[in-house]
Formats: C-alpha cells, sequence, structure tokens
C-alpha cells in the first residue's frame, strides 16, 4: 500500500502508450541482439513505466511567468469519440468543468457537453460582481469622483471588479486528492518556472507529492470535507490552473466578503462581516475556548443567507493572487502573498474580517492556510465579457485618486 | 464650621501597622503603607495579597534571554486563561495582575509587540491569580513575574545585583524557560549558551538534591515556532538538533524537565526602519502550544488531576 501513489490512476489509451511501447521494443531488439536479456526486460518495463507516469505532461498549456494562466488540457488525444467523451466526463467528475469552457475546447464540444459544463461550475461557484471595493475600508465611504470638489477622504484607493465567479467552499482534501492522482506535481506546465526546481520539495509526511499534512499522498480518513491545507501558494495555483480557474485578486474576495453597496451617488457602503458589521461567533469558526479545529468547508451556513458564500471568515485563512505588503512598514521587506478570512485559531475577532489582510511566504505549508478558485465571469457567460478574457487578475482595472 | 466628634479606630488595623509587612519574595520587614521592598523592590502588594489566603501561593517564574517571548507568552496566556471556562481557568488577583495582559494584548490588537519590558524590577508586571480545574477541586494560587531578560543576563553574569530575581528564583516552585527557536533554526549558538549559563545559575542557587533545582520542574519553551513548524512537529528532536549542549545539560542535572514548542503570531515581518533599527511586527496573532508548558508545570507542582 505504501507505494500505492506511484501506481497510475487509469489505465493509459493505446495512443498514449504507442511511442513509449516502441521505444520499449527498441531497447528490447538491443538487448537481444547484444545477449543481455535481463536488461532488456527491465528497459522496456521502465520505459513502459514512464510512458503511463508522465501521460499528463503532454496536456499541459504553458504558463507565463508571473501571470496565472488558465491551464488548458488539449483535446488531440481524445481522437476517438468515445475516448472524448469519458475524457470529459472524467474532468467533469474531477471538478475540472471550467477547463472545458475554455474558447479553444469550447468551440468543438457538443451545446449540451457545454451546458453541463456550465451548470457544474454554476453548482461550485457563486457569480459576483461588477462593483467597486475599497480595500481595507468598512462602513460608509464617499468615492473622490468628482474632482473639482475632492472631499475630504481624497487618498481613497478603490478597485473596479469586473463579474466574475467565486467557488462556494475552499478546496476540500478530496478535491486536491484528484489533481494529486491526475498527476498534478509531475506536470511542469501547471508551475510557474521560476518555482520548478522545488516542485520535487512539495512533499506530504511520507515523501509523496501532495499537501504537507498528507500520508503517503492521501489525507486522513473521515477529512474528505475539510479544506485542504499545508499548501503554498504555488501549490494552489497549480491547482487553479489544473481545475481551469485562478486565484481570486484581494479585490475580489474582499467584493464577496464585504459585500459593497452604493448608498449614495458616490457613498459606498461596505460590510465588516458577509452577515452585517458585528461579530457573530456562531457564525464564524474562529479561535474560541474548547474548540479549536477544522470543520468541513460547508459546515456553517453561507453569509449571507442564501449567497452560497460558504465560510469566507474563520476556518482557514485564504491565498489571493495579490502581494502583500505591511501597513507603515519601510526598508528591505521579504516578499509575502496576501491572505484573507481569518482562520479557526485567528486570535482576535477584529483580525477576522473581510478588511484584514495578512500575509505568508509564497513557500510556505501552513496548517490553517487553504484556498478558493475564481473564474472570469466572460468564461462561464462568453457573451458578459470580452473574448479570450480569461485571467481573472487582469480583469479588473485600478484606479487611484489624484 | 468644624465640629468635635469621636470616631473609632480600627484597632486591629492600627496593630498590624505596627508589625513590619515581611516581603512575599524576599522576606525583608517593611512598613505597611510602602508600595514596593524596600530591599528587592517587589510590589508589597503581592504580600498584601498572600495574608488573605489559605494556602500561600507558589511562585513559577519564566525566563528567557530578553527579546525571546516572554512577556508575549504570558500576557497572552493568562489571557486565554481568563477566557477559558473549561479545562483550565485563571482568575487573576489585584488591579496590578491585570498589567501584563492588558499591555499585552493591547500591543498586539494594534499590530505591534509590547514594548521591552524595562530592567528596573519596580516597573516589572507581576501577576497573582488564581487557578481553577475541573477535576482538581482546590484553587491554586500562583505568584509569576515578567522579568526583564536584561536583568536576567546581569544576575547570571553577577549574582546578587538583582535581589529580586536571586530571592524568586531561590523559593521558586518551577520554571519555564524560553529559548528562541528561530535563532536555534539559523543556526546561532547564543540561545543555547545562555540558557545553558541560565540553568547552571539555578542548579547553584539550590543545589539541594531533594529540595533544590535539581527535583524542581523545568519547561524549556522553543519560542516563535511559527517560523520554523519543524519545533511543533516533534521539540525535544529538535532542540536535539540545534541545541544538543542543552539537552545534554537537562538531562544531567534535572530530573523533571520537558521541552515544548509555542508561538502567539501567526506571522511575523522583520524589517529595518529608517534609523536601520531591527523592527519586528506581527502580522497576525494565532496563539499555538501556549498552555502546554505551564500546564504540563501545574501537573509537576499538584498532581496529574490539574487540568
Amino acid at each position: 500500500m505504501a507505494l500505492a501513489h506511484l501506481l497510475p490512476n487509469r489505465l493509459p489509451r493505446p495512443s498514449e502508450l504507442f511511442p513509449w511501447l516502441l521505444a520499449g521494443g527498441t531497447a528490447a531488439a538491443l538487448g537481444y541482439a547484444s545477449g543481455q536479456w535481463g536488461w532488456a526486460v527491465a528497459a522496456a518495463l521502465a520505459l513502459g513505466y514512464l510512458g503511463s507516469r508522465f501521460r499528463t505532461g503532454r496536456r499541459s498549456g504553458r504558463c507565463q511567468p508571473g501571470i496565472p494562466a488558465v491551464h488548458v488540457p488539449s483535446n488531440q488525444d481524445a481522437a476517438e469519440p468515445d475516448d472524448e467523451e469519458q475524457f470529459i466526463r472524467q474532468m467533469l467528475r474531477q471538478g475540472r468543468a471550467a477547463v472545458l469552457l475554455h474558447p479553444q475546447l469550447r468551440a468543438d464540444l457538443p451545446p449540451e457537453l457545454v451546458d453541463e459544463a456550465v451548470q457544474a461550475v454554476r453548482r461550485r461557484m457563486v457569480r459576483l460582481g461588477p462593483g467597486v471595493v475599497v480595500p481595507g475600508r468598512s462602513g460608509n465611504i464617499t468615492l473622490p469622483l468628482d474632482e473639482e470638489q475632492p472631499p475630504e477622504e481624497a487618498t481613497i484607493v478603490w478597485e473596479q471588479v469586473d463579474r466574475f465567479y467565486l467557488d462556494g467552499w475552499v478546496v476540500t482534501n478530496e478535491e486536491y486528492l484528484a489533481f494529486v492522482q491526475d498527476g498534478g506535481y509531475e506536470d511542469p506546465g501547471l508551475w510557474n518556472p521560476e518555482i520548478a526546481s522545488l516542485v520535487p520539495d512539495f512533499v506530504d509526511s511520507t515523501g509523496a507529492p501532495g499537501p504537507r499534512f498528507w500520508k503517503n499522498g492521501r489525507f486522513f480518513p473521515g477529512e474528505e470535507e475539510l479544506p485542504v491545507v499545508g499548501v503554498c501558494w504555488y501549490e494552489a495555483l497549480a491547482y487553479a490552473r489544473w481545475a481551469g480557474k485562478t486565484l481570486p485578486t484581494a479585490a475580489q474576495w474582499e467584493l464577496a466578503a464585504a459585500r459593497p453597496v452604493a448608498v449614495g451617488a458616490a457613498t459606498l457602503c461596505q460590510r465588516r462581516y458577509p452577515w452585517g458589521d458585528a461579530f457573530q461567533r456562531e457564525r464564524a469558526n474562529v479561535w474560541q475556548p474548547g474548540q479549536r479545529r477544522l470543520l468541513p468547508a460547508r459546515a456553517i451556513e453561507p453569509s449571507p443567507r442564501g449567497s452560497g458564500l460558504y465560510q469566507l471568515i474563520g476556518n482557514v485563512w485564504e491565498w489571493t493572487l495579490d502581494d502583500f505588503v505591511p501597513p507603515d512598514a519601510c526598508g528591505e521587506l521579504p516578499a509575502l502573498k496576501q491572505i484573507r478570512g481569518g482562520a479557526y485559531d485567528t486570535y482576535f475577532d477584529n483580525q477576522a474580517t473581510a478588511q484584514f489582510q495578512s500575509g505568508q511566504s509564497p513557500l510556505d505549508r501552513k496548517h490553517n492556510v487553504g484556498f478558493r478558485c475564481a473564474v472570469a465571469a466572460a468564461l462561464v457567460e462568453p457573451k458578459v465579457g470580452g473574448p479570450g478574457q480569461l485571467v481573472a487578475a487582469s480583469a479588473c482595472a485600478k484606479e487611484v485618486s489624484p | 464650621m468644624t465640629g468635635r466628634g469621636s470616631v473609632e479606630l480600627e484597632s486591629l488595623r492600627l496593630a498590624s501597622y505596627i508589625n513590619a509587612l515581611p516581603c512575599y519574595i524576599c522576606e525583608h520587614p517593611n512598613k505597611h503603607t510602602d508600595e514596593f521592598c524596600a530591599q528587592c523592590l517587589a510590589p508589597l502588594a503581592l504580600a498584601h495579597q498572600a495574608a488573605n489566603q489559605k494556602a500561600p501561593p507558589r511562585l513559577v517564574a519564566a525566563i528567557g534571554a530578553a527579546g525571546v517571548g516572554k512577556t508575549v507568552y504570558l500576557g497572552t496566556l493568562i489571557d486565554m486563561l481568563s477566557r477559558q471556562s473549561e479545562q483550565l481557568q485563571v482568575l487573576t488577583r489585584g488591579a496590578f495582575s491585570i498589567n501584563l495582559q492588558q499591555t499585552t494584548i493591547q500591543a498586539l490588537q494594534q499590530g505591534r509587540f509590547p514594548d521591552k519590558t524595562p530592567s528596573e524590577p519596580d516597573r516589572w508586571n507581576w501577576v497573582h491569580c488564581q487557578i481553577r480545574c475541573r477535576r482538581y477541586t482546590k484553587p491554586l494560587e500562583l505568584i509569576m513575574p515578567d522579568m526583564a531578560g536584561e536583568a536576567l543576563l546581569e544576575e547570571v553574569e553577577h549574582p546578587r545585583t538583582y535581589q529580586v530575581i536571586s530571592s524568586f528564583l531561590t523559593r521558586c516552585a518551577g520554571t519555564l524557560v524560553f529559548i528562541d527557536a528561530t535563532r536555534l533554526y539559523a543556526g546561532s549558538a547564543d540561545q543555547d549558551h545562555f540558557t545553558m549559563k541560565l540553568l547552571s545559575y539555578l542548579v547553584e542557587l539550590v543545589d539541594d538534591a531533594k529540595h533544590g533545582w535539581p527535583s524542581r520542574p523545568v519547561a524549556i519553551v522553543l519560542s516563535k515556532a511559527d517560523q520554523c513548524d519543524a519545533a511543533f512537529v516533534d521539540p525535544q528532536r529538535f532542540a536535539e538538533e540545534h541545541a544538543s549542549g542543552l539537552v545534554r545539560f537537562c538531562r544531567q542535572w534535572f530530573k523533571k524537565h520537558a521541552f515544548f514548542a509555542a508561538s502567539v503570531v501567526g506571522n511575523c515581518v522583520v524589517y529595518r526602519d529608517q534609523y536601520r533599527q531591527e523592527v519586528h511586527l506581527p502580522l497576525r496573532v494565532e496563539p499555538r502550544g501556549l498552555v502546554d508548558p505551564f500546564l504540563w508545570l501545574l501537573r509537576q507542582l499538584y498532581g496529574r488531576k490539574v487540568g
């Protein structure tokens, strides 16, 4: 069982195996010709194994340094119709419906499968925006829209967020297992190039590829619905690419949590928590006497009610795309990524709000940091945004007052 | 207008004023009206509080180098346990006992660490508290000072410089010894050496095998473990790998000792300000492993029923 993670998770298709069988056969023939049977068999077996193990590398989309691209598999593999449908069904089962909605694939898919993929995305994600958000502020905020009469708050920075979809709940252990078993850690196309040499170090407690606290490439029994933790920012981003999504920007996350509402021509009202301005202990899993543990991703009812957004506040911190710069800090600072929302062990209520920002090194694999994914609405509803508007990060226009 | 009248004097109170009040730490006789002991500068409020207790409070120390996190640990621990209603509960006695908790939590809530504890003993924060447990019915009375690291260093280098430290550690029932795990992890040996010096000082102070430090409980806390998670996985192993001299020293001298890892903040940023001073900025507060060493110490002092 300890070696179970080394086995491929499905039988390879003949088209995948052909070049490897050819290479194996050549090795066997050379071995036979030189009279060394043992070497011939070993070479054939090794090549056959490599062929099945690294199959996923062929479906990788390239990513540009620093920009989280959407990972798109090539559908050339699925040449035969039955294979293609099986492949698509498998992707839907794995929670990769967003991949199928990428224009490159969408155009070749039958409409019923596209509809199925759209429905799958809508079951898992919540549509939000468009809207304006003022990061780090709550209450009534007057935006300096009128340049002739700038109000006293002339230094307000706000961000325009286009329509997007955000995961209703954070990625669970079970969902992440599909990524691990699909060879996500061996697929270089999913990882930022600068991190490629470190990916082999992203292993669990037994040395198998996977989150830090897993064992033998698996989570512990009964933890299927718990948020996946012990993953660094790069692992979260690789998963998001594999699933055809990306990580949310800090502005997107804050828009989902603070629910800004225009209460006047230039006045915005932002909540401290998704349910209102006062902290309610029963609606967030943060530090409290006697209970300091992770809860399943959907253990507490969504906030606001009926929104489909579970536990934005508490349970686990959530990785975002943005960098974190500590307020009032100066000089040479370490590179940090912004995490949001607070966790089950967050001690102060004012550190688990929609506005509070914290930071973590992108390589840290902490016990209380997980993630949820986002996609631009244009991916799900092509008529909403411009074509090819896929990367959520680029969908946000940032405006700074004079 | 003034009127004449007679006021009954509280004879008992007067009588107590005639007798000197012994300091609870060094037993030096002081006047009842004094705020601090004339000899060791410990607050006499401790003696006043202790006089009202059926069982005398026991002394527990928190020692370690300067900047190792003693104040943050003690302040947060007391705050956590005073908010807790199960297992272990702390009730502070006297207004002076709340100072440490207040200053620590206030600073952390504002996103900074509390100011460095001054070296002058009359400016230290002392905590006198009662601890209640579910299974152990008798309330436990404890006194814990937040001693300055610089003063401890001075006392270790030049014994009897600080009367309050030597008197307190002589009477102390057990101690928490703090070591900066991040500095050990970075390969710095100064923490290892200073802690060994401190422990040698304890052994020399009261070396009686039955009642002295060799038989008193010593909890070694690897602080700031949020920066090196390996310390949380196995504190004993972490100490063996990064402070082997200290581990051997403890095995040789202390019958009851154990290693723990603890952290108060979830992450901390270090940068240099405009004056090139190193600034440590706590990014969030996530207490982890704070209760374990304290609970272990209490169990060593009062038995396994505690907690």
